[in-house]
């Protein structure tokens, strides 16, 4: 490692700019090695300092997978977001009445959330439960398609702020699948793996 | 001639393994028709907001409907062969019997639709589209619950 005792840097050494990639770890596998045949870092020659291969080579593979699949999901969220806000605000519709699809974005994971930490995998009960989760899951998703269409035939908002929103619908519920296929699929749930 | 449709096959298709989803695919399948004939009853209801048009009794079978749905998904097929370990509260003819109504309000819900359809709106000279959303409520209410009581597989090793 390039740090010394206390963290210090070594003198005659770089690393990344303090303060921009705080949680970048260099990589510390040295060329030749056993762990880098198995390869660890992403790559062992030595990239520009500063370039954007440095920063993605020092970090180990699976941390790497799983951030750019977090900040790749929440660019989804905020666009879906983006197009629900669109339906509402634009000053030729400026009607705040399908904010109300934002209970349904929040009720969705929670039936599925539930289940998986009540039951265990192997029992015929546990099917069930899962069944019922996935059963209700989908009754909350058609109701937040559902929702503008009939505040759209209500004559409460305008068609375009309908298909505004029904857009910002499906990209969050996109959102939403990916985030439980990429994140929820191993068994222990925890916080810590990224 | 009798038989001659018997070497039809459907066309194969081996990409998807259907045979580990079934019960994921057909609870989504259940609760997308189950919200979706709710949802056209919310429609009727807030376009023909008036008691002439939409008289307010006719929700009443979509909500023996759902009903009959609970019921008749609260007791499974185990129970009602008493296969199971333990016999629940009613026993294995407790279970058929509660079977037994859940399929009676659930086929009379869907007979009391078409009537109110044909009664109250085809036969008289009014818009007849609240009668149709009664209809399907209770249709795709009808079509979730067979799909999802005989859609799924309980079997744990298949």
């Amino acid at each position: 490692m390039a740090l010394g005792e206390g963290g210090a840097r070594l003198p005659g050494t770089r690393g990344p700019e303090p303060g921009l990639w705080k949680s970048a770890r260099r990589c510390s596998v040295t060329p030749g090695t056993p762990a880098a045949e198995k390869g660890r870092c992403l790559s062992t020659e030595p990239q520009p300092p500063g370039s954007f291969r440095a920063c993605v080579t020092s970090l180990p593979l699976l941390r790497a997978r799983g951030s750019l699949a977090l900040i790749s999901l929440s660019f989804g969220g905020a666009i879906g977001l983006m197009f629900l806000m669109l339906g509402c605000a634009l000053p030729i519709y400026n009607q705040y009445w399908p904010l109300f699809v934002l209970f349904f974005y929040i009720l969705s994971p929670i039936p599925y959330c539930i289940a998986r930490r009540l039951v265990d995998d192997t029992d015929a009960m546990s099917n069930a439960c899962k069944e019922l989760a996935i059963f209700l899951t989908t009754g909350i998703v058609v109701s937040a398609f559902g929702l503008p269409i009939v505040f759209a035939r209500a004559h409460l908002i305008a068609w375009g702020a309908c298909a505004l929103v029904l857009t910002g619908n499906t990209v969050i519920f996109a959102t939403i699948l990916g985030f439980f296929l990429v994140f929820g699929s191993n068994d222990d749930f925890s916080w810590q793996q990224w | 001639m009798a038989g001659f449709l018997d070497n039809v096959r459907w066309p194969e298709w081996e990409c998807i393994d259907w045979s580990e989803r079934r019960n994921a695919v057909a609870s989504v399948v259940a609760g997308v028709l189950f919200s979706a004939g709710w949802w056209v009853m919310i429609d009727a209801a807030v376009v023909y907001a008036k008691p002439e048009q939409l008289n307010p009794a006719f929700h009443t079978c979509g909500v023996f409907s759902t009903l009959a749905f609970f019921m008749i998904n609260a007791v499974s097929n185990a129970q009602v062969r008493g296969d199971s370990y333990e016999s629940g509260c009613l026993g294995r003819t407790g279970a058929r019997v509660w079977l037994f109504i859940g399929f009676m309000l659930m086929f009379g819900s869907l007979i009391a639709s078409m009537w109110i359809l044909f009664g109250a709106y085809v036969t008289q000279n009014t818009d007849v589209y609240p009668g149709l959303a009664v209809f399907f409520q209770n249709a795709l209410i009808f079509l979730s619950t067979l799909i999802y009581k005989f859609g799924r597989t309980e079997e744990l090793w298949t």
